[in-house]
C-alpha cells in the first residue's frame, strides 16, 4: 500500500537512530559513516528552509496551469464549473504526486506535499459541487455526514499511502466530525450519549495505535494520532466543551441551567491531564506527559471561566511565579539524573538550533507589551518584530 | 534504539565493540530527558509573572498600593541580576554556553520588570520628561549590554525589536504619529535605515570576531526588514519614472546577500534572498504584462509563472546539493 521504498524507510529509520547514537557519543563518526554506505537511503529529502520554499513554488505552479487551463476552457458551456471539471484537475495534480515521488523519489520535500494538499482539496471540492449540485434534495442524512464520511475515506488512503501526519489528523478529526453530525442514528438520546461515544470512540483509537507500533513505516502518524486522540478525547468530557456543544444541540429551558451528571464532567475536565501527567512520568511515554501539561491549561481555564476566585491579573501573577517555583525545585531536584529522568538535554535538534527558534519566539512574544509608556510607543511598535519573523 | 536495529548491529563487523557496549549500556538504562517540558514551564511561568505584573501595576497606578507592587517589581528584578551575576560564566568574545535554562530566564525575568518599570516610572513622574526617545533609548541600551555581557539571543532580538520602535519615534516626530496622518515616505527610509544597520552589524560582527554567532540574529531581521522596505518603497513611488531603482537596490543587495548565504552556506538566507528577488523580478514583468494591455498578456503572465517557478524550484535542488557537496 504505502508508495515508498520499504528497504529505504527501513535504512532511513536505521541512519536516524545510528546519528543520534553518534550525537550521544556511542558510535564514532566513521562508523556511522561506513553504515550509511551499507544502508543507503535515495529519496530526495531537502531541509526544511527548501521544503518550504518548494512547497510555495508547487502551489504557484498548480494554481497558475489550473488557471491558464480554466482559462483556455472558459468559452465552454458549464464546462469550468462543473464537478467533473474538478475532478479532473484534483486527478491530474495526484497523477502528478505519483510520478514525482516513484520516479524521482521526492520524499517530503515539498513538492509532493504541494501536490497531495492540491489533489486532496480538488478532489474534496468536487465532490461537494457534486452533494450541492446534482443531489440537492436527495439527502437522506445531514450534508456534513456525507463530507466527513469522504474527507474521512480520502484522508485515510492518502495516510496510507504516502504516511503523512497531517493526512492521518485530517481522517481522525472527520471520523469524530462524522460521528457528530450523524449522532441522529443512535436515536433520541444521542445528543446525551455523544461525549460519551467520543470519549470511546478515542480510546479506541489510541489503543489501536499503540497496538500498531510495529508498523515502524507509519510511525509519525500513529503518533500525531495518540495525541489528537487524547486531546479529542479529554475535550469531549469538558465541562465546558459539553455545555456549550449541548447547548448548540439543543436550546436549554431555563437561563443558567446545570448540566445533567455535571460532577462526572467536572471530575473529567480536572482529572484527566493529572491522569495521563502521571501515566506519562510512569511509563515515560512522552506523548502522554506533553499532552497531560498542554490539558492543565485548559483545565485551569475551564474553571475560571465559571467560578472567579480572583481577577486576572492576580491569578497571571500567582501561576507564573508557581510554575517558576516548580521548574526551580525540579531542575534542583534533577541535578543528578534520578529514578531514570535528567534534566540534561541530549538529543539537541540541529537544525532547531541553526534557526535559533527560541529566540525568536522570545523576541516575537515579549516586544510588544510591558515596554515604556503608551506616549512613546504609539508607532511602529509592530513592524520590527511582528511583520518579519513569523513569514518562515 | 530498538531490538532490530541492535541486532543487525552486532552482526556488522566494523562496529567496534566499545560502541556495541555503549550502545547496549543506553539500551538497559534508558535516561528520559525533561528538557524541553522545564523549559516550557519556564517560559510560561516568565511569560504569566511579567504579564500579570504589568497588568497589575496598570490597574493599580492611582492607589496607594502601586507603591509597594512597584517595590516588588523592583525587587523581582534585581533578584533576577543578583543571581545572574553570581552563576554568570565569564565574559568571552566567543559563544558562552550558559549554565543552564533556568538562568535564561531568569536573566528575560529581570529584563521584562526592568522594562516594566522604567516604563512605569516613565508613566507616572514622566522620569524623562516628554524626550520620549529618551524612554525607550534607556531600555534599548540596557538590552543590548545585557546581551553581549550574557550572551542571550532572546534579549539581543529584544534589543533589535526596541531599536526599530526607537527609531521610529525620533525620526517621526510624536505629534504626528498622535494625530495618525503620518508621512508614509519617512516611514519607508527610517526601516530601509534600520535595515540596513542590521545588515552592517551582522558583518561587524563576524568581522570583528565579537560574539560571532550573533550574526544571525541581525541578519534574520535585516533581511526581512530591508527587502520588505523596498518592495514597499518601489510601490510607494509606482507611478513615477525612477521607481525601478528601488528594484536595482533590491537586486544588488541580493546579489551581494546570496554570495553572503553561499559563503556561509545557509539555507535559510539563501531562500529568504532567491524568494524575495523572485517577488521583485515577478513584480518588473507582471507590470510588463499589464502594460501590454491585451488578453493574450494573461496567457502570457500564466505562462510565466509555471516556467518561472519549475526553474526557481530545480534553482533551489540545485542550489541545496552544491552547499551540501562543498
Amino acid at each position: 500500500m504505502i508508495i515508498y521504498n520499504k528497504t529505504w524507510l527501513k535504512n532511513l529509520d536505521l541512519q536516524n537512530q545510528l546519528k543520534r547514537a553518534q550525537r550521544l557519543g556511542d558510535i564514532t563518526a566513521e562508523e556511522l559513516k561506513h553504515m550509511e554506505e551499507k544502508y543507503p537511503v535515495g529519496f530526495y529529502m531537502p531541509n526544511i528552509f527548501i521544503r518550504a520554499g518548494l512547497f510555495i513554488l508547487t502551489q504557484i505552479i498548480t494554481s497558475f496551469a489550473g488557471g491558464l487551463l480554466s482559462l483556455i476552457l472558459s468559452s465552454m458551456d458549464d464546462l469550468i464549473t462543473s464537478p467533473g471539471y474538478w475532478l479532473f484537475l484534483g486527478l491530474v495534480s495526484y497523477i502528478a504526486l505519483e510520478l514525482i515521488v516513484q520516479r524521482l523519489h521526492h520524499f517530503r520535500s515539498g513538492v509532493d506535499d504541494g501536490l497531495m494538499w492540491t489533489a486532496a482539496g480538488l478532489i474534496v471540492s468536487a465532490f461537494i459541487g457534486y452533494l450541492s449540485i446534482t443531489q440537492r434534495n436527495g439527502l437522506s442524512a445531514p450534508f456534513e455526514s456525507y463530507l466527513f464520511g469522504f474527507t474521512l475515506v480520502l484522508a485515510g488512503y492518502f495516510t496510507l499511502r504516502f504516511a503523512d501526519m497531517l493526512m492521518a489528523i485530517v481522517s481522525f478529526l472527520s471520523l469524530i466530525l462524522f460521528l457528530f453530525f450523524s449522532r441522529e442514528i443512535f436515536g433520541l438520546y444521542a445528543a446525551a450519549i455523544l461525549p460519551f461515544l467520543i470519549i470511546l470512540l478515542s480510546a479506541g483509537v489510541y489503543f489501536l495505535c499503540v497496538y500498531c507500533k510495529k508498523y515502524k513505516d507509519y510511525e509519525n502518524c500513529l503518533t500525531a494520532l495518540q495525541v489528537f486522540c487524547l486531546l479529542v478525547g479529554y475535550a469531549a468530557g469538558n465541562y465546558f466543551v459539553v455545555k456549550e456543544m449541548g447547548s448548540m444541540i439543543n436550546p436549554p429551558s431555563r437561563e443558567g441551567e446545570g448540566l445533567p451528571l455535571g460532577w462526572f464532567f467536572w471530575a473529567w475536565t480536572i482529572v484527566v491531564p493529572f491522569v495521563y501527567i502521571t501515566l506519562g512520568l510512569k511509563r515515560k511515554d512522552v506523548i502522554l506527559l506533553r499532552s497531560g501539561l498542554i490539558l492543565i491549561a485548559a483545565a485551569a481555564f475551564t474553571f475560571r471561566n465559571y467560578y472567579h476566585i480572583m481577577p486576572i491579573e492576580g491569578a497571571l501573577s500567582l501561576v507564573g511565579g508557581v510554575l517558576l517555583a516548580i521548574s526551580y525545585g525540579v531542575i534542583h531536584y534533577l541535578k543528578t539524573p534520578k529514578k531514570g529522568f535528567t534534566y540534561e538535554e541530549f538529543d539537541d535538534d540541529q537544525l532547531m538550533d541553526k534557526i535559533k527558534v527560541e529566540s525568536l519566539i522570545v523576541s516575537e512574544t515579549f516586544s510588544g507589551p510591558s515596554v515604556a509608556p503608551e506616549g512613546s510607543r504609539m508607532g511602529g511598535g509592530s513592524f520590527g518584530g511582528g511583520g518579519s519573523s513569523a513569514d518562515f | 534504539m530498538n531490538a532490530e536495529h541492535y541486532d543487525k548491529l552486532k552482526e556488522e563487523d566494523f562496529i567496534s565493540a566499545t560502541s556495541i557496549e555503549n550502545i547496549r549500556m543506553r539500551r538497559q538504562s534508558p535516561l528520559f530527558s525533561l528538557h524541553w517540558e522545564l523549559k516550557t514551564l519556564l517560559y510560561l511561568g516568565v511569560m504569566l509573572l511579567s504579564t500579570g505584573l504589568g497588568i497589575l501595576i496598570y490597574k493599580n497606578i492611582d492607589t496607594i498600593g502601586h507603591q509597594v507592587i512597584l517595590a516588588i517589581i523592583a525587587a523581582i528584578s534585581i533578584g533576577c541580576f543578583a543571581y545572574c551575576l553570581k552563576h554568570r560564566p565569564p565574559f568571552s568574545r566567543e559563544k558562552v554556553k550558559s549554565p543552564n535554562s533556568l538562568f535564561d530566564y531568569l536573566l528575560l525575568l529581570g529584563c521584562l520588570s526592568f522594562l516594566t518599570f522604567v516604563g512605569y516610572l516613565q508613566f507616572q513622574y514622566t522620569v524623562f520628561g516628554t524626550n520620549y526617545g529618551m524612554a525607550t533609548f534607556i531600555p534599548m541600551l540596557l538590552l543590548f549590554f545585557v546581551a553581549y555581557e550574557f550572551d542571550h539571543l532572546g534579549i539581543l532580538s529584544m534589543g533589535i525589536t526596541n531599536l526599530a520602535i526607537w527609531m521610529g519615534v525620533s525620526v517621526t516626530p510624536a505629534q504626528l504619529l498622535s494625530s495618525g496622518n503620518f508621512d508614509n515616505e519617512t516611514v519607508i527610509y527610517t526601516y530601509l535605515v534600520l535595515g540596513s544597520i542590521l545588515l552592517l552589524a551582522g558583518q561587524l560582527t563576524e568581522y570583528f570576531n565579537f560574539k560571532k554567532h550573533f550574526r544571525f540574529s541581525y541578519l534574520h531581521f535585516g533581511i526581512h526588514i530591508s527587502f520588505i522596505s523596498l518592495l514597499f518603497g518601489y510601490f510607494n513611488h509606482y507611478s513615477s519614472s525612477l521607481s525601478f531603482v528601488w528594484l536595482v537596490v533590491l537586486f544588488a543587495l541580493a546579489f551581494y546577500l546570496y554570495t553572503d548565504a553561499r559563503k556561509h552556506k545557509s539555507f535559510y538566507f539563501l531562500l529568504l534572498v532567491v524568494l524575495y528577488s523572485y517577488i521583485g523580478f515577478s513584480i518588473i514583468m507582471v507590470r510588463g504584462f499589464i502594460a501590454i494591455n491585451d488578453i493574450g498578456a494573461i496567457y502570457l503572465c500564466c505562462l510565466y509563472f509555471i516556467g518561472s517557478a519549475i526553474a526557481l524550484i530545480r534553482l533551489l535542488i540545485y542550489l541545496n546539493k552544491q552547499i551540501k557537496a562543498s
